[in-house]
């Protein structure tokens, strides 16, 4: 059974469509690249997955079901910006995601924490924007879940913090799971990714295996996202 | 050793020729247990379905093998990393002998150049 | 799971409405230095009486602050904890946890309701703080027993149902005072601009709109049990039950449809930023 599901999927905010009529299926076990430009209707597909938006029209299934608390429990999901409580210390959150996560390994949490030096008391208004930036990453990441919905983990972060996130990704993602990293910096996750998705003003007009495309157009991911938003 | 990839060919195509690479310069010794496909896969940087695939195509081609419960390994039949040297030689032969034609070189004057700059060797 | 949304709400809030506790407390015990000694001081110097007369006034002053500081900041808190933590950044993780958003709301109002009880707790004990003598302390009883004996007797009614029917309106007002400012700071975040400002709006659409339905039940009802009646002299017993329980109704009646307003918007039409 596909993990991720859309069929015919609309969104609109007042007049503005943000997606027009998306069908994708996302199958266990990738990593799929949701690429597309800003403002293609990237942040707006993963926050109906995650039932922070409500369609318009169409349907999309998590799991086999329609976003909610079901499906809440299955999606690990990486917002774009900090969205934990800055007051929180480390120790903390792991009690918040322990508390409402049967999922969250907080072994795996603490070793990951301890090698970035992050005391268990240290409160999260006081680590620096990048240590925040992983923090989140690795309370994500610390789950098994099924679907990892990672929105822009990478935007705005150096080559060393960019290593780091995608290493903590394939180093921690269950193996029957699917990863889906939204973003428009290509060339920084190709190597990493199965599959990917070209979304473009609300519309998805591609989707194919990385080597597939290799293989058939003889150029990387990257050079082929170049040409096709060229135009 | 680093791992780099080329824009154009397909991942694992180049994470076996790598991998074979080193068994062919001894930085993987027959017998050698290799690490696990997640660690290799963060190693180099890849996603390890596409590790997985370039191991599985490895294993087909009798390079290594695994064993159930303790993991991989490079294959200790000699003869078949001793072929496996001379068919990436003879495949480098080829790729030089390539960019020697595009140059115009006759065979005469590839080999007067072998001999030269082969001297030092 | 709403126990535990519970913990944390009170974890996150507690680090604010203990320590204001304790400065009421505190602000109390000044104020009683204050009435027991400093304006009486008196050294015969007049510039050290004249210092001591200010600080006590200054210490009353400070009192009397706090104790409405206790009131409005709980209220205040309530406000800024919904917006924030439900509608704000961080409403990316509340509303991605594996819990219904009923519980989401009833954490909040449950939680907001204890720390507007406390307040008033801390609020009487202050005062009590204050005041209190030892003559008072040792007829408290007495005295506590007295007041519900005349209330019995004036009104020829259950002093125990009466404490119990203001309860349940106590903790009913607390909800729809809550949910007077959830609503509207839902249906106002949930638009694309100018957030805050439309929940402004929809806080005085809401207040005016209540405002009128009530009155016309109020007079509505006063019709129906015809105020002939009334004048003509029911119990006072009856007139007071029956007040209470129309505000009961009417409170009730308020929190239902504001959470159902509330519930519409959060579930329906929520819009994080």
């Amino acid at each position: 059974m596909s993990i991720l599901e859309c069929r015919g999927l609309v969104k609109r905010f007042g007049a503005t469509p943000a997606l027009s009529g998306v069908d994708l299926t996302i199958q266990p076990g990738r990593i799929v690249g949701l690429l597309g430009p800003n403002g293609s209707g990237k942040s707006t597909l993963i926050k109906l997955a995650n039932g922070l938006l409500v369609p318009t029209a169409g349907e999309i299934l998590v799991d086999g079901k329609a976003p909610g608390r079901e499906s809440h429990a299955a999606v690990s999901y990486l917002p774009e910006r900090n969205s934990l409580p800055l007051w929180m210390t480390v120790q903390q959150l792991q009690d918040f995601y322990t508390d409402f996560f049967p999922d969250f390994r907080a072994d795996r949490c603490r070793d990951m924490l301890a090698r970035l030096e992050l005391q268990p008391d240290m409160k999260l208004k006081h680590l620096s924007k990048g240590n925040r930036e992983k923090v989140q990453l690795i309370l994500a990441m610390s789950r098994d879940a099924k679907l990892y919905l990672l929105d822009e983990p990478i935007g705005g972060v150096d080559p060393a913090a960019r290593d780091y996130i995608l290493d903590t990704i394939i180093r921690n993602y269950n193996p029957e799971a699917s990863v889906i990293i939204s973003t428009h910096l290509i060339a920084d996750v190709e190597n990493v990714l199965d599959e990917v998705v070209f979304i473009d003003r609300g519309q998805i007009f591609f989707q194919s295996s990385v080597d597939q495309i290799r293989e058939e157009k003889g150029k990387s991911v990257d050079a082929l996202f170049r040409e096709v938003y060229r135009c | 050793m680093p791992w780099d990839f080329r824009p154009d060919i397909p991942i694992y195509t180049q994470l076996i020729d790598q991998i074979q690479r080193q068994m062919v310069t001894g930085q993987l010794a027959p017998g050698d247990r290799l690490p696990s496909v997640r660690d290799l896969a963060t190693q180099a940087g890849v996603n390890p379905n596409t590790m997985q695939r370039a191991l599985t195509e490895l294993e087909r081609r009798s390079l290594v093998y695994s064993q159930r419960t303790s993991g991989r390994f490079v294959t200790e039949d000699g003869t078949v990393i001793q072929k496996l040297k001379e068919d990436t030689a003879r495949t480098q032969v080829r790729d030089f002998l390539a960019g020697m034609a595009q140059l115009g070189l006759t065979l005469d004057e590839i080999l007067t150049l072998i001999q030269t700059e082969g001297e030092p060797i | 799971m709403l126990s535990k949304l519970m913990k944390h709400e009170f974890r996150a809030t507690a680090r604010l409405m203990l320590p204001l506790y304790l400065v009421v407390l505190l602000l109390a015990v000044g104020a009683r230095i204050s009435v027991t000694w400093l304006l009486e001081a008196s050294f015969g110097v007049q510039a050290i009486d004249f210092l001591l007369h200010l600080l006590g006034v200054l210490l009353m002053i400070g009192f009397g602050a706090g104790l409405v500081a206790a009131v409005v900041v709980s209220v205040v808190i309530m406000i800024l904890r919904y917006r924030s933590n439900l509608l704000g950044d961080e409403g990316y993780v509340m509303f991605t946890l594996p819990v219904s958003t009923h519980h989401l709301v009833w954490s909040k109002l449950l939680v907001s309701t204890v720390w507007f009880a406390g307040a008033a707790l801390v609020d009487i004990l202050a005062v009590v703080i204050v005041v209190l003598n030892s003559h008072v302390f040792q007829n408290l009883g007495s005295i506590i027993s007295d007041v519900i004996a005349s209330f019995s007797a004036y009104y020829a009614a259950n002093g125990i149902l009466l404490v119990i029917e203001l309860l349940v309106l106590l903790v009913l007002s607390a909800f729809a005072l809550c949910l007077q400012f959830y609503a509207p700071l839902s249906i106002g975040h949930s638009f694309d601009k100018h957030k805050m400002l439309l929940s402004v709006v929809f806080f005085f659409v809401i207040q005016t709109a209540s405002q009128v339905v009530s009155s016309l039940l109020v007079a509505g009802s006063l019709v129906v049990v015809n105020i002939g009646d009334l004048a003509s002299g029911l119990a006072p017993a009856i007139t007071l039950h029956g007040t209470l329980w129309a505000s009961i109704l009417l409170s009730l009646l308020l929190c239902v449809v504001l959470y159902i307003i509330n519930h519409l918007f959060l579930s329906r039409k929520l819009n994080l930023e």
